[in-house]
């Protein structure tokens, strides 16, 4: 049991550690508290500021600086035109799905490419929301920043060329990495980070089954529908967590030093 | 100054239910596990009282006492107390609506 305490982060051992330790020696937890004993493992290192006062508590309303908190301003604008990517999302499908229909030889196949434009720009709108994401992340969430920069240069590559697998995997990967590290690093809710690992996870499986020759998740339906819709919570988890802006802001004027300034978001 | 304590997630019932625990004088985490299963009567888990612990004392609900031996007593602040009070004044408020709803519904 012992072991499962040295999954705790040393700052919060050194607090709590001995009286857990205690705890634990007078009573039996079983499997199912050990289980929880993992679950607290993993809050306190999302949330070190429990038990080291050092850390600013992420909680608390911190002022930001005026220039900070006109980058988040710029960060916001570029998040709503991602949640409008959604619908051009959307509507670049409904497009290509009724395309015309051309007879080559003996093979006829509907002709998607006015759909193109409008996919390209989706992606450049997903693209400016992970811009945003990049202005807004915290400096140390650097798995996050990596994987939104990864993605934010993959997702229009991947619309110019959408059989080109790798481009769509490193836009999927990037969203994965970039969701997960903002969820531990406290700048995203754990819904939007589930919605967003759910979504690159089932829109992945839903692309690779048909390439696998297996036969489709839902019979009779076209595979692309369920594939369309699974990707279109990337946009809005992206665009969503960027307009939530600060109200609180420094004001250094007249050398007064920091101060709070209640401002309209 | 009084908070609520849906700021606590998934650590807001357990939080509640420590309140009731120390409301009749400090107790150590042992102690106030034992006696929270009593209340509930579904165990609490090891991760979650010290998850909850450390919210509380982080915002200044409880207190931690000197340590007896390796066991250290928490003890209710004035703001835990008045924290505790406005949430079971909620509650009996709650209760009371929801019991004359039915009695006169029935």
């Amino acid at each position: 049991m012992s072991a499962l305490i040295r999954l705790y982060p040393q700052a919060w051992r050194d607090r709590y550690g001995a009286e857990l330790q205690d705890l634990l020696g007078a009573r039996a937890v079983g499997i199912v508290g050990r289980i929880d004993l993992i679950r607290g493992a993993l809050d306190a290192h999302r949330h070190p500021e429990l038990a080291d006062p050092s850390v600013p508590d992420p909680a608390a309303m911190t002022p930001v600086s005026p220039q900070r908190f006109e980058d988040l301003r710029v960060a916001r604008r570029l998040g709503i035109g991602t949640l409008i990517g959604a619908i051009v999302w959307i509507v670049g499908w409904i497009v290509a799905a009724n395309g015309p229909v051309v007879v080559d030889g003996d093979h006829s196949y509907r002709d998607g490419a006015a759909a193109m434009p409008i996919l390209l720009g989706s992606m450049i709108l997903l693209s400016a929301g992970l811009l945003g994401q990049l202005i807004r992340l915290p400096a140390q969430a650097i798995v996050a920043r990596v994987g939104a920069f990864v993605s934010l240069l993959a997702a229009p590559i991947w619309s110019l060329a959408p059989w080109v697998a790798l481009s769509g995997m490193a836009v999927l990967a990037g969203l994965f990495l970039l969701a997960l590290s903002a969820w531990w690093r406290g700048a995203w809710g754990a819904t939007a980070s589930v919605v967003m690992i759910a979504s690159t996870v089932s829109g992945l499986v839903i692309a690779v089954v048909p390439l696998m020759g297996l036969p489709p998740i839902v019979p009779g339906l076209d595979p692309m529908a369920p594939l369309v819709l699974s990707f279109a919570p990337l946009w809005l988890v992206v665009g969503g967590t960027l307009l939530r802006l600060p109200t609180v802001i420094e004001s250094d004027l007249r050398g007064e030093g920091p101060s709070g300034q209640l401002v309209t978001a | 100054m009084n908070q609520g304590l849906n700021e606590f997630g998934r650590f807001a019932e357990p939080t509640l239910y420590i309140l009731v625990s120390l409301s009749d004088g400090p107790k150590h985490g042992y102690a106030i596990m034992t006696d929270v299963e009593a209340i509930s009567g579904s165990p609490l888990g090891p991760g979650t009282l010290y998850g909850a612990l450390a919210r509380m004392e982080r915002r200044g609900l409880i207190e931690a006492l000197e340590p007896e031996d390796r066991r250290r007593p928490y003890k209710l602040t004035g703001l835990g107390v008045g924290t505790l009070r406005t949430q079971l004044e909620g509650l009996s408020g709650f209760a009371r609506l929801g019991l004359s709803r039915l009695g006169s519904s029935s």
